[in-house]
């Protein structure tokens, strides 16, 4: 089945028509108020006519929860399987894991704990954890819910509890990487990896911490010597910067040196580049998650504007803050 | 076996008309779906994909014509046949042209057919550029058919 996505490939690219441009970023961003900006949204179709009967002053969270559960309907009009869409629904599940386990030994289990749309299904998730049924997990959940529960139980140190997910999360993209025959699926994996790996070294080296940490946070990659990493993050930003030049991701060094928030943006502006070559493909799946993830971004750029504009934040550092866009 | 020219003249006539359709098949269904895919979030662009849709039908329409043409040649369709075994096997390998190159040729111009679709999904107004690169594909496919017409017109002036 070559050739099985034709349709749904077609109908993103009729789709990717409303994505915003970055001429729509600046449109957005010029907005005098924040119900301007809500109301240039809703005339590309943002929000539902629920959302449309509140007003301008509704809750900008409401009109991006919308926007995202929109998505998801597209996908799943689209493609049967949604296996091809774990690489990017792992983050939910392994978040809401951590939320479960979290909520349960601290007995403060709420349902705002859980951001849905993931692979598991948050009720199963939490019912594993309260009755101790680790094994009724998926695979890669078993062992590192059961020791982030026990470590948590006995320790009460959320962060180590954290740590234990988080690192099981990227064992589980890399995994989803190299299991996969789709292109785009094994890049990001793959480049998901390096990019944590290069947060945790950054922010080992500002918190000052040894070895131990270092090599049990990070997480094998191919494009990166993860030995090195935590070698040169042991030593000074010099050493660390120079290591990171003369990788593949030297050009996180720039934003980086400037300051370490800037990381997220060179994340999410890099991932925009590596999706691009998605835009001349007309047969694989590689569209369908390319356009998945350009919508991802475009909300998250929507929600730093609206919630830039709610709080008055100078249209300055709002720019600032903005990512690429993909269309 | 007296008749073995016929059922090589035959052969070639079916082969003809089954790859170049096969081939034709498979490219409009796939510029179809493509097609429909656009149509379903934008109806007004029916006629613009509806063109490049049907760009990769030719070949059928070629593989058709040849069978047909060998067909009259042949004599079948007045009733009687009168056709060597040289000459059944000279229509056998004239029909081979439009039935190798009919069915590579619908596909591969299905997939330019279908990046068009793309092209056209969001720029419209490029519809004439989206058309040009399937149809360069089909140039190939009339060489194919000149070579097949010429040879079967020309079989009966052969003597084997």
């Amino acid at each position: 089945m070559k050739w099985q996505y034709t349709y749904a490939v077609a109908r993103i690219r009729a789709r990717e028509l409303s994505l915003l441009s970055e001429q729509d970023v600046s449109r957005l961003i010029a907005c005098e108020s924040y119900e301007e900006c809500v109301n240039a949204l809703r005339d590309k179709g943002w929000g539902d006519e629920a959302l449309d009967a509140k007003g301008p002053d509704c809750d900008y969270q409401l009109m991006l929860k919308a926007e995202e559960q929109r998505l998801w309907q597209l996908v799943s009009e689209l493609v049967i399987d949604r296996a091809p869409f774990r690489v990017i629904l792992l983050p939910i599940d392994y978040h809401n894991l951590k939320a479960a386990i979290k909520g349960y030994i601290t007995e403060s289990l709420e349902d705002d704990l859980f951001m849905p749309g993931g692979t598991v299904d948050i009720s199963r998730l939490t019912k594993c954890i309260e009755e101790g049924d680790f094994a009724n997990l998926p695979q890669g959940m078993v062992e590192p819910a059961r020791e982030a529960f026990e470590k948590l139980l006995h320790t009460g140190d959320g962060q180590l509890c954290d740590n234990i997910i988080d690192k099981a999360l990227l064992n589980a993209i890399k995994a989803e990487g190299d299991g996969s025959k789709v292109g785009l699926i094994k890049v990001y994996a793959e480049f998901f990896v390096a990019s944590v790996n290069i947060k945790v070294a950054l922010r080992g080296q500002a918190m000052h911490k040894g070895r131990e940490f270092l090599s049990s946070e990070l997480v094998a990659c191919d494009s990166l010597d993860v030995k090195k990493l935590a070698e040169v993050a042991m030593m000074n930003q010099t050493d660390l910067f120079e290591y990171l030049e003369i990788t593949s991701y030297a050009d996180v060094v720039p934003f980086v040196a400037e300051s370490l928030q800037k990381f997220d943006i060179w994340r999410d502006n890099r991932i925009i580049e590596l999706i691009g070559a998605e835009k001349y493909d007309c047969f694989s799946i590689g569209p369908i998650i390319a356009y998945v993830l350009a919508r991802q971004n475009e909300i998250k750029v929507a929600r730093i504007i609206l919630s830039g504009k709610r709080n008055c934040v100078e249209n300055g550092l709002i720019k600032e803050r903005v990512r690429m866009m993909y269309a | 076996m007296s008749n073995l020219g016929v059922v090589l003249a035959l052969l070639g006539a079916a082969l003809a008309s089954l790859m170049a359709g096969i081939g034709s098949a498979i490219g409009v269904g796939m510029a179809g779906e493509a097609a429909a895919g656009v149509v379903t979030e934008d109806p007004g662009k029916f006629g613009k994909v509806l063109l490049l849709q049907l760009l990769p039908g030719t070949q059928g329409i070629y593989g058709l014509l040849v069978a047909v043409l060998t067909l009259i040649q042949i004599g079948i369709l007045g009733g009687s046949s009168e056709v060597s075994l040289g000459q059944g096997l000279l229509y056998l390998v004239s029909c081979l042209p439009i039935a190798f190159v009919g069915l590579w040729s619908a596909i591969r111009q299905a997939r330019a057919a279908v990046s068009g679709i793309s092209t056209v999904a969001k720029r419209p107004e490029q519809m004439g550029k989206a058309m040009i690169f399937p149809a360069m594909v089909e140039t190939y496919a009339i060489l194919a058919l000149l070579v097949s017409v010429l040879s079967i017109l020309n079989i009966p002036k052969i003597n084997v």
